[in-house]
């Protein structure tokens, strides 16, 4: 379909080329070098939530259910037909089912590695890793970038009294807990998540530290605040403890209530279903409503070595409903896209659903299915992409791709584009080396155009 | 001073130190200084921290005995101040019941023969042999049959609770995909494990190895110079403690291609060692008495590209978490009468296992030990900055009855007393004039507004970066 455009790509950069390019980089900055069919893709997305399926979510019981093939690649479940005609999910997929649509479904998926805190690593960064470089998560550098280009803006938060009353809320929150990957690597803590450390479906839940120590009111606190500036300035050291950014947020109200889920009504709630991963997506919503860039939510569990009828549909044996992982996800991730298309915010948004790599083609002997990298699918929607569409295609028993393969570093490059940062351009590691935001990754065409 | 204090003992001077300080003539402070550190409980406390980290100390599942046995092993080193090469061959070869024999948990934590082997890379030689496990290492001169090798030796183990010698466990070589032969990194192949002798005896000549002790080599007679792994790693180790970087850095990636960047300092630190029989003092009295770690940190903004890794100027390091949490009740608190648990000490730097409970710690950043942790330098990310502000962490001591303003305040000291006081423990230094005058006129004269003012003031010296700081 568009492989005479890939063509174009495959043509080998030389070195020169690479350094002509960079050299022009500094004036291209707004202006990336894209082909010109993916120039009205830069950007589209202005703001992302990863829903991070950790241990390897198997795309034989989720988005590439095999039809007609023997029961030991087919697995426990049907699949189920969905609103993009020809195209089928599992069929504890429903409600997806029925936003499919609106999706883009990445089948073609491919890498090497088959090791979870390495396919982490490839996966959320986009760089194959290295023992001798931690590499950023794609939200550390959405994170970074918006950063660099606020401190570039002086003059409009001057000027604009409106644009200075920018939210206190960090630029990349994750939820609840940290998974290999996902950190800042070499672009420090600055670039860090937020892991907001508690289970939002808890009705206790809230964010740790973040209200005011019995005893210390906010005038205590503001005159900590000024004595400790007045310290710090008359002080020669170069070094600056640095409390600003957890000041202003926790002066920052109305960024506060971004936390505050008693804030839904009880019907929003029970939408998303009461598990700690639809409760962790509404959080990510109002997150997303309040202006922060990047959101992650972790679904942990997916390494599903045995019994897929138990772990991916029931939870726990013997359940009368279903509420193993795929009817959770099934829920908390329609809800989460209907309820940002209702909300007018689905085509500023990007929605990623992913895991570090897929499950074997045929069952274990203990009903589950192992590590399998080579490929595997992923699911994409809003921020802007193709809607209803389906990307490549794995083999009869979803072994490999049968055609458009996608590398994890093809995908970073193609969701750069869309979140508006340029595929050619540079990091910097705290040594001054300079990194390429991405390597070896090639645009996906049908994700750009 | 203050730096002194924290690199060797990991404790501030208190205001009595400091005044003993001030009162011994110039030329003879930093010896006398010195000789009363490396005397003190402190430092032993703070060094078989440093120790427990470095190994690293981690506790066994649901065998407190064990781990006990383990944190009193390194505490006794520290204490009878016993050569760190006895230590090292202990922690190789001994065997016995790990809740008796404290040295066989370094081998039980492993686990199994390749683990054991990249431990043992990473303490003993500061090297990261894991990269050969599945591929030469790309870098440096390890092997596949290296990495094999050594954890065919180290096969000849029983992890058990009663760790002993077995020849029966074999590992496969994954280049050759045959049984692994015994084999000292770089060196000769060994013996195959026949009996429980033999195990011993490649074992001793691991550790041999590690010692620099003249290996009997039939096929590389060079190896008499075979300057020891082991004290060159720990060399490095100590450098890095005291200078927040390793003259190999980082420190535990010592190989032919990352070359230390004073590789004859650190040859003579390493012969220093060695001559000390490897005791860590003479190394850390060198280089505590130097000029280069005695440099200021203070920058002119025009030098502001000074680039530190050559010593001309200090690398700001920040306080371990540890460290800072001892740190910050030593300052604040007067007397040790909250101490009442009398089981658990109360101080952060002699909980040798990484899992006491402590939920500022963790947020802090203590590390936890399941992956290397030598990071030395961080700044406070955000959820640390929001436990600084609002956590327990520094309110609650600060709260409490018995700290030194609230004391004083009872005593009736007046205000600038009290801010002298407040420098002295905190900063450990005194405060200039200017200084005083800054605040003097801010303090409130009602009694309940005056004790509060002083909170909010110490807990801004509390967060200001000459606290935070080493």
């Amino acid at each position: 379909m568009h492989s005479h455009l890939l063509n174009t790509w495959k043509q080998p950069l030389t070195r020169r080329s690479v350094l002509q390019l960079s050299l022009a980089l500094p004036l291209l900055a707004h202006k990336p070098s894209l082909a010109s069919n993916h120039q009205s893709a830069f950007g589209t997305a202005k703001k992302c939530i990863l829903l991070w399926l950790d241990g390897g979510p198997s795309h034989l019981e989720m988005w590439d259910p095999k039809r007609n093939v023997p029961a030991e690649v087919r697995g426990p479940f049907a699949s189920t037909p969905t609103k993009i005609p020809g195209v089928h999910f599992s069929e504890h997929l429903s409600r997806c089912a029925e936003l499919a649509q609106r999706m883009t479904i990445i089948r073609s998926m491919t890498s090497p590695l088959g090791e979870h805190g390495l396919a982490n690593q490839y996966a959320l960064t986009g760089y194959l890793p290295s023992p001798n470089l931690q590499y950023p998560s794609i939200g550390s550098i959405a994170a970074h970038r918006r950063k660099v280009i606020a401190n570039a803006e002086p003059i409009e938060t001057i000027t604009n009294p409106a644009a200075s009353k920018r939210s206190q809320l960090p630029s990349y929150i994750g939820i609840p807990e940290p998974r290999i990957g996902m950190g800042a690597g070499f672009l420090g803590p600055e670039s860090e998540p937020f892991w907001i450390g508690g289970d939002p479906a808890q009705p206790t839940f809230q964010i740790r530290d973040l209200d005011l120590f019995p005893g210390v009111d906010n005038s205590r606190l503001q005159r900590r605040r000024s004595m400790l500036n007045q310290i710090e300035n008359s002080t020669t050291s170069l070094a600056n403890s640095g409390l600003h950014s957890a000041f202003d947020l926790i002066a920052d109200l109305d960024a506060k209530q971004a936390f505050e889920l008693q804030r839904e009504d009880r019907s929003t709630r029970e939408r998303y279903g009461s598990r700690s991963f639809g409760q962790s997506c509404l959080l990510a919503r109002r997150l997303i409503e309040h202006d922060v860039p990047f959101v992650s939510v972790v679904q942990p569990g997916w390494d599903t070595h045995e019994n897929l009828v138990v772990s991916l549909r029931d939870g726990f044996a013997g359940a009368k409903v279903g509420v193993g992982l795929i009817p959770t996800f099934d829920q908390a991730a329609s809800a989460l896209i209907s309820d940002l298309q209702d909300r007018g915010l689905l085509d500023e948004t990007l929605v990623i659903a992913m895991g570090e790599f897929g499950r074997t083609p045929k069952l274990n002997t203990r009903g589950g299915r192992d590590h399998w990298p080579r490929a595997y699918s992923i699911m994409l929607c809003g921020g802007g992409l193709p809607q209803g569409l389906v990307v490549g295609q794995s083999d009869k028993i979803g072994e490999q791709p049968d055609s458009d393969p996608v590398t994890p570093a093809d995908l970073m490059h193609s969701l750069f584009i869309r979140l508006g940062i340029d595929p050619a351009s540079t990091l910097t590691t705290p040594d001054a080396r300079p990194i390429p935001i991405n390597q070896h990754g090639k645009p996906v065409d049908a994700l750009l155009t | 001073m203050r730096r002194v204090y924290l690199d060797l003992t990991g404790k501030l001077p208190s205001a009595a130190d400091i005044a003993r300080f001030e009162q011994i003539p110039p030329e003879r402070r930093i010896e006398s200084t010195l000789d009363q550190l490396f005397a003190s409980q402190d430092f032993n406390n703070y060094w078989a921290y440093q120790l427990a980290r470095w190994l690293p100390l981690r506790p066994l599942p649901n065998d407190r005995e064990s781990t006990l046995a383990y944190e009193e092993y390194l505490k006794n080193i520290l204490e009878h101040r016993r050569s760190w090469r006895a230590m090292a061959e202990e922690l190789i070869i001994s065997t016995g019941p790990s809740n008796a024999v404290g040295a066989v948990n370094f081998a039980r934590l492993t686990g199994d023969p390749r683990t054991h082997a990249e431990a043992i890379s990473r303490f003993f030689m500061g090297a990261r042999l894991q990269c050969a496990n599945c591929h030469n290492h790309p870098l440096d001169r390890w092997t596949q049959d290296d990495y094999h090798g050594l954890a065919a030796i180290l096969a000849g183990i029983d992890r058990g609770p009663k760790v002993k010698h077995t020849p029966s466990v074999r590992v496969t070589n994954l280049r050759t995909k045959d049984t692994a032969i015994p084999r000292i990194p770089g060196q000769q192949f060994l013996p195959p494990h026949s009996d429980e002798q033999s195990v011993k005896n490649n074992l001793q000549s691991l550790s041999d190895w590690l010692l620099g002790v003249p290996v009997k080599s039939q096929s590389t007679p060079s190896s008499n110079t075979n300057p020891s792994p082991f004290a060159r790693a720990i060399t490095n180790r100590l450098w890095a403690s005291m200078f927040g970087r390793g003259l190999v850095d980082p420190i535990d990636d010592i190989r032919d291609t990352n070359p230390p960047s004073h590789p004859q300092l650190l040859d003579e630190l390493c012969t220093l060692f060695i001559q000390a029989d490897y005791q860590p003092e003479p190394i850390l009295r060198m280089i505590a008495s130097s000029q280069a770690y005695r440099r200021e940190s203070y920058r002119q903004s025009n030098q502001s590209t000074v680039d530190p890794s050559f010593y001309a100027v200090r690398i700001d390091k920040s306080l371990p978490p540890e460290v800072l949490f001892d740190a910050i009740r030593d300052t604040l608190l007067t007397s040790t009468a909250d101490t009442s648990n009398q089981n658990q000490s109360e101080r952060a730097i002699s909980w040798l296992d990484p899992t006491t409970p402590s939920e500022s710690l963790d947020i802090l950043g203590r590390c936890k030990r399941n992956a290397p942790c030598d990071t030395t330098s961080q700044t406070m990310g955000l959820a640390q900055q929001l436990h600084w502000i609002n956590g327990p962490v520094v309110n609650q001591p600060l709260s409490s009855p018995n700290t030194f303003f609230r004391q004083a305040i009872l005593r009736g000291d007046s205000n600038s007393s009290i801010l002298a006081q407040a420098y002295l423990r905190v900063l450990c230094r005194h405060i200039s004039e200017k200084e005083t005058d800054l605040w003097l006129t801010d303090i409130p004269i009602a009694p309940e507004d005056r004790i509060l003012w002083f909170e909010d003031w110490v807990w801004s010296l509390l967060s200001s970066s000459e606290f935070l700081q080493n």
